[in-house]
């Protein structure tokens, strides 16, 4: 790593449509950079684990409060229902109703309640696993309950478990959702992967103006490149956006994902393809940094 | 008492029925006693972030209404609605004028369920 190159940077990767090669390319920068901490934000279905032939010792689980109604002292006064932002109360007549999916857990119901009536109890979202080594990384993985509807608080969570001490790589969903939004928040760049199809170009084009709305630096890693990838190149000079790689379409590489293996260990070139990846990342990090200082 | 309310999309009896509940852009409440009774309102929970079906459940509920005429009703909606008594008719390609005049004649049939899934918020 170069001496511009910040210790404690934090890099999300993210995509609009999915399937387009995310997690091969957190866990491959993540290779790349050698020691440094790699999150698994797809808090739905978590994938890197897939990747990872060790054990998970440790297990945090993370809840939320949700309000429980005592009808003895329940007046239907309806106080609690108006000063519900989200509209997860209705009262009416003698009738309290509760929609605990719309339930943001803000606990504004229990506390202007006149008769003390509402009580908040803790609900298990998911958990957080890890940190686990996996070689130079430091392996964590927000995995969200059966049942339950957003994974956002839960990567809010797992990024308060970010040390301070190593860079950070963290693996987004796909898409544009909340859950996305939470795990490119604060961020130091965001790599946008694509694929160079129409499908492809027309989803990253909605991810670039989510993620611009956050204000985090973007970039762009072409996977599945037959090497003539007009569509996107023409969208990344008129959006002005840099391309950090091209990773070329490799059915070796496909067939030894299918079996658990990262091509960085069984395709030749690709270790060199993510070494690149990372020199190109740094001198995005280095000149953000310089853009900064010149502000300052 | 205006005891009837059909979603539409323009503050009008010639309008076509909303198929939309919870982000109806208007509600026409009309009286079954006196077609003449009527006045059309833009629907309060279209602003909402969140839960419109079940704002736009509290609104009706606070306004006596007795049936709903309507496209579709998510589960929450249905929840609230159902426990204020409110009988749901869904419609589909009619003018409000036209799903009124069909509801007093008796050719709608109630709905015992939501007819759509919920929405994903988040």
């Amino acid at each position: 790593m170069s001496t511009g190159t910040p210790r404690r940077f934090r890099i999300t990767v993210a995509s609009g449509k999915g399937g387009t090669g995310k997690t091969t390319v957190a866990i491959g920068l993540a290779r790349a950079i050698g020691e440094t901490q790699l999150l698994d934000a797809d808090a739905e279905e978590p994938n890197i684990h897939l990747f990872f032939p060790g054990q998970w010792d440790k297990e945090t689980p993370v809840h939320r409060l949700v309000p429980e109604v005592n009808f003895d002292r329940c007046t239907y006064c309806g106080r609690c229902a108006s000063s519900c932002q989200f509209n997860a109360l209705v009262v009416f007549g003698q009738k309290l109703l509760f929609f605990e999916e719309l339930c943001h857990g803000c606990g504004a119901c229990s506390l202007v309640c006149p008769e003390k009536a509402i009580t908040e109890k803790p609900r298990r979202v998911g958990v957080i696993r890890g940190p686990a080594h996996w070689g130079k990384i430091l392996l964590l993985e927000a995995r969200l309950e059966v049942g339950e509807a957003s994974g956002t608080q839960l990567i809010r969570e797992m990024k308060r478990a970010i040390s301070p001490d190593l860079p950070a790589v963290i693996d987004a969903a796909p898409g544009a959702s909340c859950p996305v939004m939470e795990a490119i928040k604060g961020s130091d760049y965001c790599l946008l992967v694509t694929e160079p199809t129409p499908f492809g170009l027309s989803d990253l084009q909605i991810a670039v103006e989510a993620v611009r709305e956050l204000g985090v630096p973007l970039g762009v890693v072409i996977n599945r490149s037959s090497g003539e990838d007009r569509l996107i190149e023409e969208f990344c000079t008129q959006a002005g956006l840099p391309i950090l790689a091209r990773i070329p379409f490799s059915r070796a590489a496909a067939e030894a994902y299918s079996r658990g293996q990262h091509p960085i260990d069984t395709v030749p070139g690709f270790a060199e393809i993510f070494a690149g990846l990372w020199r190109a990342l740094q001198a995005q990090l280095e000149a953000q940094l310089q853009k900064e200082g010149s502000l300052a | 008492m205006r005891d009837i309310a059909i979603t539409a999309t323009a503050p009008s009896l010639e309008a076509e029925v909303d198929a939309r509940f919870g982000r109806a852009s208007h509600f026409i409440l009309i009286s079954s006693q006196n077609p003449d009774d009527w006045e059309a309102t833009t629907n309060p929970a279209l602003s909402a972030g969140g839960g419109a079906g079940v704002a736009a459940g509290q609104f009706l509920a606070s306004r006596g209404v007795k049936a709903l005429l309507t496209g579709n009703v998510g589960p929450n909606a249905f929840s609230v609605l159902q426990a204020a008594g409110i009988a749901v008719f869904p419609v589909n390609g009619q003018t409000v004028r036209e799903a009124y005049q069909n509801y007093l004649k008796n050719n709608l049939s109630r709905t015992a369920q939501p007819t759509k899934a919920a929405d994903h918020l988040h």
